[in-house]
């Protein structure tokens, strides 16, 4: 077989589909072809996956790697996903935050001391309205996606799928592992319960990561007209704000429980009944991370429509 | 520890050592992506992922070290432009300096 009848094998493919739009415009048939190449001899694919997972990042990170225009509507598509991306990673974050704090022990404490409730309360508050935000954002990029995938694109209508199926297969995974659980009588915090509930965060991460990665890729492939694109910003902005208020107030719940009630907050009611401070703590360094992510990638919708249509890379 | 290093590479970051590979692999002749992959294997012993190498030649061409030739089919040869080799040229003087310093040192008294 020579090089110029061989067409890119699905992973060579799918790799370059991890870098940005403008990006694959330059470079995105001499990657596949070298992929191409380095996998027809024989080199270890993980490895070739994971330097071009690591190059497409770095090109997401510095879209002026390309000399010369980057359009106006490459850099809102890909700010805006990578704010979804971010808001995913939020939400599983979020998720242990509040699986964290279900106890009953934990709302005693919000009666108790008023800076443990409010910040609680800010705490919802601000994530619902984060999650309205994204609503309010992706609704109409779903609609018109969904409009292309009727037409005929097939590869969106598959990337569509994906999300509610990965929701349904977790539904289906959480209610089997809690009538497991209740038909076992399983007490809480033992070998089994525990193993039912690393099964849910597994099969809940791993969903959380197919509904990012194909809603990404589903913004990436699609035609989404500039006005749309533009819209983007206001949600996206109402996004970065509800977040930051989340991380800021989850960690003001901390230190009040700190302050206020030492024995509960170092007991081991944290996940999986290990200790709250390292449990608090990761879980709001991951939720500020997904912030600082979102944040970023709203200046960076904020800077493209700034400098407009026809401005070159920053 | 933040270094200094001659025109045209200073702010390559990680992909220092990279584009340094390139270059030196350019001043032969113009290679294509997967050839230079083999050459850099062959005289620097250092393999360089697809995503490290088109890293590396996204931040080379920006500097104008580099330039794409006509494509062959979905393979780019590259090319060394003036500027290139003088900065080439220049790093590996400085790296010879190093070197006979490090080797004087090093020599038994």
């Amino acid at each position: 077989m020579t090089i110029d009848d061989r067409h890119p094998p699905l992973l060579a493919r799918a790799l370059v589909g991890l870098y940005p739009h403008h990006w694959r415009r330059r470079y995105g048939d001499e990657l596949a072809e070298v992929l191409t190449s380095a996998m027809a001899d024989g080199r270890r694919r993980p490895r070739l996956a994971l330097d071009s997972a690591v190059g497409a990042l770095d090109a997401h990170i510095h879209p002026s790697l390309i000399g010369g225009h980057v359009p106006m509507t490459d850099r809102l598509r890909s700010s805006t996903s990578t704010a979804f991306a971010a808001f995913t990673a939020f939400v599983v974050a979020g998720g242990g935050f509040a699986k964290m704090t279900e106890d009953q022990l934990f709302s005693s404490a919000a009666g108790e001391h008023r800076l443990i409730g409010w910040s609680y309360r800010l705490v919802m508050v601000a994530a619902v309205t984060a999650a309205v935000a994204v609503a309010a954002g992706g609704l109409p990029i779903v609609l018109h996606i969904g409009r292309q995938a009727r037409a005929g694109r097939r590869d969106l209508l598959r990337l569509l799928l994906i999300p509610p199926v990965s929701v349904v297969v977790l539904l289906a995974v959480m209610v089997g592992a809690s009538r497991l659980a209740g038909h076992r009588g399983t007490q809480v915090h033992t070998a089994a319960s525990v193993s039912l509930f690393l099964l849910i965060v597994a099969v809940g991460v791993a969903a959380a990561a197919l509904c990012a990665v194909s809603a990404v890729a589903a913004v990436r492939r699609a035609d989404l007209p500039a006005g749309l694109l533009r819209h983007q910003v206001v949600p996206m902005a109402a996004l970065s704000m509800a977040m930051t208020l989340t991380s800021v107030a989850a960690l003001v719940w901390g230190l009040a429980l700190r302050s206020s009630n030492p024995a509960l907050f170092h007991s081991d009611n944290g996940l999986v009944a290990t200790g709250l401070p390292a449990s608090w703590l990761f879980t709001v360094a991951a939720m500020a991370l997904a912030t600082a992510v979102a944040t970023r990638a709203t200046v960076r919708s904020f800077a493209a429509l700034r400098e407009g249509p026809s401005a070159g890379a920053a | 520890m933040a270094t200094k290093h001659s025109a045209g590479t200073e702010s390559a970051g990680r992909f220092a050592e990279p584009t340094l590979l390139i270059l030196t692999s350019l001043a032969e002749g113009p290679k294509h992506g997967y050839a230079l992959i083999k050459d850099i294997e062959a005289f620097a012993s250092v393999t360089l992922g697809p995503g490290t190498l088109y890293g590396a030649m996204a931040r080379l061409e920006r500097q104008g070290l580099v330039r794409p030739l006509a494509a062959d089919d979905r393979r780019r040869p590259y090319e060394l432009t003036a500027q290139g080799a003088a900065a080439l040229r220049q790093r590996l003087r400085e790296m010879s300096a190093v070197a006979a310093v490090g080797f004087a040192r090093l020599a038994p008294a």
